[in-house]
């Protein structure tokens, strides 16, 4: 049976034949992409059914963000948003919240609503509403615990019920560093030792399969059929395993999870032979929707909301210092071992001096060893000089760049991190495609939301959240963007053979818009209404429709 | 209250932490913990382990070995309950001795004994001119109490004199001399003196309906801590582009009303009474399209 859908335009990324009006499926692949005209020899010699349900609606190669993190989303999904920048979350919208009266209210609103045990606000900004306090949440809740905190995840506040709860006295706490007791607040340091006491609750079983299955509906409204677990392992290797398995794995899933293992805690203490040994077993027991391939991930250096990104001269303003995340001798000797077994290796670099410790790595490696198509990634590439994207180039280096930075964090980083050249030039994406890199974008969820339309509406405006225009000639074409979040996005996961653009011999992954982000005004394209997916030909819609087929 | 000496040992790659707690260990002069970053790389004689039991070892002369966690402080407490008066710290090779003292100095309880820093003399040169860690070899060395050479004295340049006065070499085997178990922290040592700039604080403001350009102007006047504004805000006379550096405040009409919002960068304690200017209890925020955060 062949299953026939009709569109008022198909964006196919197949050069061959860039638009298209009809495309059929047979068990989740696609059998031919053109008009109903086209497909008449199919439509002749087969059984079919034609859905016109979405005829006035336009279909993409189905979404891919291949970089996010399932369990980091997991603890803060349960959560509840009051943030300065609106989300949109599949069970609520939520508002732009600006001023501190405003995040007040909103806390106060929310607590006579729910019943949680320990009630967990996240999104904080001091920079939108005004310093927390234990006092302040003390006014507002005086008997229950509550949590507030940071939007960067960096730091909490809690109030003075929620320390009784937690069991942390003065004396406990008074033994940490960075914890301000008076005022309730508990960061670095201070924040792993606020975090021990909150794991019982944050960790529950129920509450980070909840927060899971939460996960799972951001990624269906987002408009995606595939995500890439981006470091599984993270928080526990064996637990995101098994609870990604048992909420992803199941029928009410429609996309795949591509996992790449987080390289350095799977060689913590332990041969490259046992680490490589276990990633084949991985692979080789690859579910049909999770699934191991030769991949891993590994850090260079520090956050990029942190501002610990390592910087070339002339750095940060106030002259403080990035920081690694790995001995460089160390994190080279890592890259050799999967290098030399044949691996895509993807590592995280915020900082220009970053990337160049990487790209001096692999140009060692690739003198040692030549590869091909290895699929090399920089992975958030916050800052990149031009000279090093053209080397990157000559490597056959891709990236996948968090271009969410740009619109959230330029204007800041302008006055209060590097200054406007280089606060305005993070993301050099235009960059990269005139270079030829494969280029991807991604949202590294919760650190910008899953929503690939808003990520590409970045890319190709550049105007950052105080609405300014930041390196204009960096900006994406629309057409670009798109690849950005669907062939290239493949291709950075290596799954390009099988996804990623519309054509005969390739799975019925799809998105269906409200409109053509190629053609809508380039400011409107975030506005574009994800309708629904088709994931391996099966449709899933993100509101109830009637009439379907 | 219990208390606990702590030392610190870092250096880079290679320059001999795990091989000087090694030999610590089982020279041991009186019963200490360590706490590692990879207990399996620590190569213990099997002869001194007396016991294992998750992340941490138990020897037979009484010292122990943990893994570290997430929670420093925690397992610092863990280790004085259980009767350790002293703990060693092996750091990171890629850990800044000034952020280790930061996070350790001061705590109750806990008096820092000594910030050791081992080097290995032979690659001092190459790491101090690194691309990659030059600085954060000269913040291991410049703020130890001890620089311990492994291998071979460097030959300290002249510009090295404070490094040079702190410097001590280690033979690579053999008993470990009296030093290394009586080594105390200085009060102060050099290069600790932080380099004071003035403190900026920042805010961004959507500003509130009914207000007048010379409201607003006159805001930014009256707040001469106010440094720079920048973004947009909708006046009486029209949406405008704000874009202010002190003592002068630029509004530009601006056609594009999507935006809303202007952040603020003040200097020194005086927060700016932003109630004044800012949207107050009774306005929705729904209407605002996008804003930083």
């Amino acid at each position: 049976m062949l299953d026939v859908y009709i569109a008022k335009t198909i964006v196919t990324l197949n050069r061959s034949q860039p638009d298209a009006t009809a495309i059929a499926v047979r068990d989740g692949m696609i059998v031919e992409v053109g008009s109903l005209s086209s497909l008449e020899p199919w439509l002749l010699r087969e059984p079919h059914v034609i859905h016109r349900t979405f005829e006035s609606d336009v279909m993409v190669p189905g979404f891919i963000d291949p970089h996010l993190h399932p369990a980091m989303a997991a603890v803060i999904l349960p959560m509840h948003f009051i943030t300065a920048m609106p989300w949109s979350l599949p069970w609520r919208e939520v508002p732009a919240t600006v001023t501190p009266e405003a995040f007040d209210r909103e806390m106060v609103r929310i607590l006579a609503e729910v019943d949680d045990e320990i009630t967990i606000f996240w999104g904080h900004h001091d920079l939108w509403h005004g310093a927390m306090h234990r006092s302040r949440i003390d006014q507002l809740s005086g008997d229950r615990p509550v949590v507030v905190w940071n939007r960067s995840f960096h730091e909490l506040h809690m109030n003075h019920a929620c320390m009784l709860h937690l069991g942390i006295d003065e004396v406990l706490a008074q033994r940490r560093k960075q914890v301000d007791l008076d005022a309730g607040r508990f960061y670095e340091n201070g924040l792993g030792f606020a975090i021990s006491r909150l794991n019982p609750f944050i960790l529950e079983d129920a509450r980070f399969r909840q927060g899971l299955e939460r996960l799972r509906e951001v990624v269906h409204f987002g408009g995606h059929t595939t995500i890439g677990d981006m470091a599984v392992g993270l928080f526990d290797f064996e637990r995101e395993l098994r609870e990604s398995r048992a909420i992803f794995g199941g029928p009410e899933t429609f996309f795949r999870v591509e996992q790449v293992p987080h390289g350095g805690v799977l060689t913590h203490g332990r041969s490259a032979e046992e680490a490589l040994a276990q990633l084949s077993s991985l692979a080789a027991e690859s579910g049909p929707k999770l699934t191991f391939r030769k991949r891993i991930k590994f850090f260079a250096d520090g956050a990029f909301f942190s501002q610990l990104a390592q910087l070339l001269p002339p750095g940060y303003l106030d002259g403080h210092e990035g920081e690694w995340l790995m001995v460089p001798e160390l994190l080279e000797a890592k890259l050799r071992e999967f290098w030399h077994a044949g691996y895509r290796i993807h590592v995280h670099v915020t900082g220009d001096r970053a990337v160049e410790l990487t790209l001096s790595i692999l140009e060692q490696l690739q003198s040692e060893l030549p590869r091909t198509n290895h699929g090399f990634t920089l992975e958030h590439m916050g800052y990149a000089t031009p000279e090093q994207l053209a080397w990157a180039k000559q490597l056959g280096v891709s990236v996948s760049a968090n271009i969410y930075y740009l619109h959230e964090l330029a204007s800041r980083y302008a006055e209060m991190s590097v200054g406007y050249e280089r606060a305005s030039s993070m993301g050099r994406l235009g960059t990269c495609f005139d270079e030829g890199l494969i280029t991807a974008l991604h949202s590294d969820f919760t650190m910008a939301p899953a929503q690939p339309l808003l990520n590409m509406w970045v890319a190709v405006n550049r105007v950052n959240a105080q609405g300014e225009l930041m390196a204009e000639s960096e900006r994406l074409t629309p057409a670009q963007a798109l690849a950005a979040v669907t062939i290239n996005a493949a291709k950075i996961l290596g799954i390009e053979h099988e996804t990623g653009s519309l054509r005969a011999g390739k799975r019925a992954d799809v998105t269906i818009l409200s409109d053509n982000p190629l053609s809508v005004d380039p400011m409107a394209i975030r506005d574009i209404a994800v309708k629904g997916t088709l994931f391996e030909g099966t449709l899933r819609l993100n509101e109830p429709l009637h009439d379907i087929g | 209250m219990t208390s606990v000496e702590l030392t610190l040992i870092g250096g880079y790659l290679g320059a001999g932490k795990t091989t000087l707690l090694n030999r610590m260990l089982s020279q041991a002069r009186h019963r200490f913990a360590v706490i590692v970053n990879d207990l399996g790389a620590l190569p213990i004689d099997q002869a001194l382990i007396e016991s294992t039991s998750g992340t941490s070892l138990t020897l037979t002369n009484g010292c122990a070995c943990c893994q570290l966690g997430g929670d420093l402080a925690s397992q610092i407490d863990q280790l004085a309950q259980t009767g350790f008066e002293r703990v060693l710290i092996e750091a990171s090779g890629v850990a800044k001795m000034s952020r280790l003292r930061d996070q350790l100095v001061g705590l109750p309880g806990v008096t820092l004994r000594a910030a050791m820093t081992l080097i290995d003399g032979q690659s001092l040169a190459p790491l101090l001119s690194s691309r990659w860690v030059d600085r954060l070899i000269r913040d291991q060395l410049d703020h130890a109490d001890l620089i311990i050479a492994t291998r071979v004295m460097p030959s300290w340049s002249s510009e090295q004199v404070a490094w040079r006065e702190r410097a001590v070499f280690l033979e690579a085997s053999g008993e470990l001399p009296d030093w290394v178990w009586q080594v105390q922290s200085q009060v102060s040592t050099p290069g600790f003196a932080a380099v004071t700039k003035p403190e900026f604080h920042h805010r961004a403001v959507v500003v509130r309906r009914g207000l007048s350009r010379a409201d607003f102007e006159g805001f930014v006047a009256a707040h001469p801590q106010i440094q720079r504004a920048k973004g947009f805000a909708t006046l009486n006379e029209g949406h405008f582009l704000v874009q202010s550096t002190v003592g002068r405040c630029i509004l530009t009409p601006s056609p594009a009303q999507d935006f809303e919002g202007v952040q603020f960068i003040w200097v020194g304690d005086e927060l700016p009474p932003f109630a004044e200017l800012s949207m107050d209890q009774g306005e929705p925020v729904a209407e605002v399209e996008s804003v930083g955060i």
